[in-house]
């Protein structure tokens, strides 16, 4: 029974991508010949790692600035800033791009303007496409640091705080301590926030296409549409995985054998901290600076935008999104928590390596770009219903019912659910599972007497991460939602990127941000939350 | 014997413990068990009764097996070979296993196993759902409130309770059903020191109230020799006693039983004349407790050493003598603790005789 359902699951995930793998040793189309001849695929992946470069620079230097700042220093506002440096993380990439359309206006012209008038018409194309990059990085940086940000602070504030006093008795000064254990020590938390900036950023959808960046995931959607080349754009789909799993193995190596556990006593803060008027003031001006470009000013640029866009808009018109993704967030929610559920709870009582395959399988999918997913999914019923000789597969899933994206979403989202629900579990006591059986409860009975109350915290959590992540989702939802239904997330891209009218957008994009922003909040809350009862 | 009328070998080894077979609440023959990945068998051929309202306790280092045993018994872990029976009912042998959930016993975990997000009620409540009616369960709960001594606490969670409370709380919860018996894994290793003693002899006020028997696992011999009628003793997987505390510390079968519960002296033996022993003479074991300090002077079976070392223990000296010759013509020296009262503490350098005291049944 439970080994039906965990392996349902995993092949929901597996077969797209099995699909796509399979498809990838067939005979390669003249299009694809032409991808690669023609130096497409060349493009696409150099825009993919200029990308993937500049943006995990940058957010490294955001995130792991930021944390440094609001741990070591102390400063007028330092716990205001140290929830509020979490915010720009509810600004969907997207939404910061447009958000930030006006840097191409007050910006961009008059410097090319400039740069043409000295230099000349080429040199002016050639700083565009920098300009573009630089934009692109930036703006993706200041979205995507708050990963970086949460496993920094992570690994300054609670890990270290009693190795620093140990290495300030064993007679170093309070700043090399920081920066010859402190610093060391966050290293692999600092790594695995790197790791989900950077499989972001192959996810990217939206804003790359805004800024005109080529990168893996607007190749495969540019095959698909503007082509109607398949085939090309699954073996794109084949590249933009092995980019990823190159991105998961560097992780690794990274890490290496230092994932360093800390001893209980050792959750401490910091207790003394360094009081210099210029360290001081730099923390103070980082924070507020990075707070500034990051949150304030591309709110304050969409509320301009907005004021305009009230006059335009009828409530009507805004009330249908809205409901889009709500019905959405919550239906596919509550499938992928009940599924995460049934696999947290199915590696519990089978604790062998053949489910902790299974679980790591149903993981899968968080890696990939939402393009992959997108192309893995179409094709695979695509083959299904060429072997049917029959099209009611995709109408059922695709036109008629959202049953296509809702499984979309579970083959991405199912890691922001089981991630948490695992760690709920391993939280509790094995002795818990065996004194409920010995006390005489089935599992059954011990499941929902037991676990699911004790889960009841990383439960909710994982349905706040979820319905943050599926209101902002981009590409998936675009592609595979029925005809008829309108999210806020499409409808931005739909108004602020297609049809510029940035004033009617900006009234979507706001709704996604401040729900974004209710979300970190309640997640801060419930993780500084005492876990018992 | 070595010339001697009180230095005496140990018992030969002897078929003792529980011979009544009208009144088993558990009965294991032959569990053996072996973890993949390891060359010991973790259990090898064990075999116990425990009678009716009695307390065992199943004494043995970390690592000896004990609480692979009690799983066993529990049903949370199956062993190769050999049977469990349970009341009479035969409730694991060769490939047949009953449930946890069904073969009624109690069990109260190391760290407690409390649920967290239950009151006490409610964890006291938990196992009772088999009773049907609910005013029969609140009778129920409100009797082992009172057993336990928790009257007033009904209303806290876990995490509101002490050490001590938490342990009432898990021993009520596992009597609550009333198991066919209970086992107890290392009950007295999550208390204070300060007030350990008061709450074992609680523990076994509590299931001698509640006559229910019980199999505590403990490493700590104090508490089991404190807590238990029965001893068993298990070394590496293989019992190595089973008797009263009594029997199993004066009356030790081997050497690593008597030391495991307390200091022991080994002193070296000569043959009498005349006599034979297939592999010399035996070295005997004498516990600190069983010599006296004589004023007779030497004669058979009195030893002379020197005062070498001397410590306050409290309510007595552990005085260690430097003995030399003592089995004659062998040179050797040996060291002798012995224990004297507080106020006769010898000095350093002094020379003692010492002899074995008398006990009754000897």
């Amino acid at each position: 029974m439970w080994w039906i359902g965990a392996t349902f699951i995993a092949l929901l995930i597996a077969v797209p991508l099995a699909v796509v793998v399979v498809t990838l040793f067939e005979a390669p189309s003249d299009v694809w010949r032409e991808v690669v001849g023609y130096g497409v695929l060349g493009t696409y992946v150099k825009g993919t790692l200029i990308m993937l470069l500049g943006t995990g620079l940058l957010a490294s230097v955001f995130g792991i600035g930021a944390a440094w700042a609001v741990t070591v220093w102390e400063f007028p506002g330092r716990r205001f800033f140290s929830l509020a440096l979490m915010f720009p993380m509810a600004i969907p990439t997207y939404v910061e791009a447009y958000a930030y359309d006006f840097a191409k206006y007050e910006l961009r012209d008059p410097l090319m303007l400039w740069i043409r008038e000295r230099f000349g018409a080429e040199a002016m194309s050639d700083a565009n496409g920098i300009f573009n990059y630089v934009l692109a990085i930036f703006v993706m940086a200041l979205v995507l640091y708050p990963y970086i940000y949460i496993a920094a602070r992570i690994g300054f504030a609670e890990i270290s705080g009693a190795y620093i006093e140990n290495s300030r008795l064993l007679g170093r000064s309070l700043w090399r301590s920081l920066f010859s254990v402190g610093l060391p020590l966050a290293r692999p938390a600092i790594i695995g926030g790197l790791l989900l900036v950077l499989l972001e950023v192959m996810n990217e959808y939206g804003a790359m296409l805004h800024y005109g960046i080529e990168t893996l995931t607007i190749g495969i959607f540019n095959q698909w549409y503007d082509w109607k080349d398949t085939d090309s754009a699954i073996r794109l789909a084949g590249v933009a995985m092995l980019v990823v799993f190159a991105i998961i193995v560097a992780e690794m190596v990274l890490r290496g054998r230092s994932r360093f556990h800390a001893h209980h006593g050792a959750r401490r803060n910091l207790a003394e901290k360094p009081k210099t008027a210029f360290g001081t003031s730099m923390a103070f001006g980082f924070c507020a600076s990075l707070l500034f470009f990051a949150f304030l000013l591309p709110l304050w640029q969409l509320l301009k935008l907005a004021r305009y866009g009230i006059e335009k808009v009828q409530v009507g018109e805004l009330l249908q999104p809205v409901f889009g993704s709500l019905s959405m967030a919550v239906l596919a929610g509550l499938v992928i928590l009940i599924a995460a559920l049934f696999l947290a709870y199915a590696a519990r009582i089978f604790p062998g390596l053949a489910m902790q395959l299974l679980s790591k399988m149903c993981m899968l999918g968080y890696a990939l770009p939402g393009a992959v997913v997108v192309i893995a999914m179409l094709s695979s019923v695509a083959a299904i219903s060429g072997l049917m000789a029959d099209d009611a597969l995709t109408t059922i899933l695709f036109t008629a019912t959202p049953i296509g994206l809702v499984m979309a979403y579970a083959v991405r989202f199912m890691t922001p659910a089981l991630a948490p629900l695992e760690a709920g579990m391993a939280g509790i006591h094995r002795s818990m599972d065996e004194a409920s059986r010995i006390l005489g409860r089935s599992s059954w009975g011990s499941f929902f007497r037991i676990h699911l109350p004790l889960l009841r915290l990383p439960l909710l959590g994982a349905l706040i991460v979820l319905f943050v992540d599926i209101l902002k989702e981009l590409p998936l939802t675009l592609v595979l939602s029925p005809p008829n239904v309108e999210t806020l997330a499409t409808q931005t891209f739909g108004l602020m990127h297609k049809e510029e009218r940035l004033a009617e957008g900006s009234l979507p994009a706001l709704i996604l941000v401040l729900s974004g922003c209710a979300g970190v909040i309640i997640l801060h809350r419930l993780i500084r939350r005492p876990l018992r009862a | 014997m070595c010339g001697s009328d009180y230095l005496t070998s140990p018992d030969p080894p002897a078929t003792e413990g529980v011979s009544n077979h009208m009144s088993e609440s558990l009965e294991i023959e032959g569990i053996s068990k072996c973890f993949p990945r390891t060359d010991r068998p973790a259990l090898d051929g064990v075999s116990i009764v425990l009678g009716d309202a009695d307390i065992m306790a199943l004494v043995g280092e970390s690592g000896s097996g004990k609480t692979t045993l009690l799983r066993i018994i529990a049903g949370l872990e199956q062993p190769d070979t050999g049977t469990v029976a349970i009341g009479g009912e035969l409730v694991c042998a060769d490939g047949y296993s009953v449930p946890p959930e069904q073969r009624h016993i109690g069990f109260v975990f190391q760290d407690y196993a409390l649920f967290p997000h239950l009151n006490v009620r409610k964890n006291l409540l938990y196992g009772l759902h088999r009773i049907s009616q609910r005013t029969k369960r609140e009778e129920r709960v409100a009797e082992i409130v009172t057993l336990a001594g928790l009257d007033g606490l009904e209303k806290r969670f876990p995490h509101e309770l002490s050490g001590g409370q938490q342990q009432r709380v898990a021993l009520a919860r596992a009597l609550a059903p009333r198991p066919s018996f209970i086992l107890l894994d290392e009950p007295f290793s999550n208390l204070d020191p300060m007030r350990k003693d008061a709450l074992r002899d609680e523990l076994r006020r509590i299931v001698k109230s509640s006559a229910t028997s019980a199999l505590i696992v403990t490493h700590d011999t104090r508490d089991a020799l404190a807590v238990a009628d029965t001893l068993a003793v298990l070394k590496e997987g293989k019992l190595q006693q089973v008797g009263s505390p009594e029997r199993v510390y004066f009356h030790s079968t081997s050497e690593y039983t008597a030391s495991l519960f307390g200091k022991v002296n080994r002193i070296p033996c000569q043959l009498l004349e005349g006599k034979d022993a297939p592999h010399g003479a035996p070295d005997i074991l004498v516990r600190p407790a069983d010599l006296e300090i004589t004023q007779e002077g030497s004669g058979g079976g009195h030893i002379v050493g020197k005062v070498i070392a001397s410590n306050f223990r409290g309510d007595f000296h552990e005085v260690t003598l430097e003995c030399a010759d003592i089995a004659a013509g062998s040179g050797d020296t040996t060291c002798v603790t012995i224990y004297v009262g507080a106020d006769r503490k010898p000095a350093l350098g002094d020379t003692v005789t010492v002899r074995r005291s008398r006990r009754e049944g000897d």
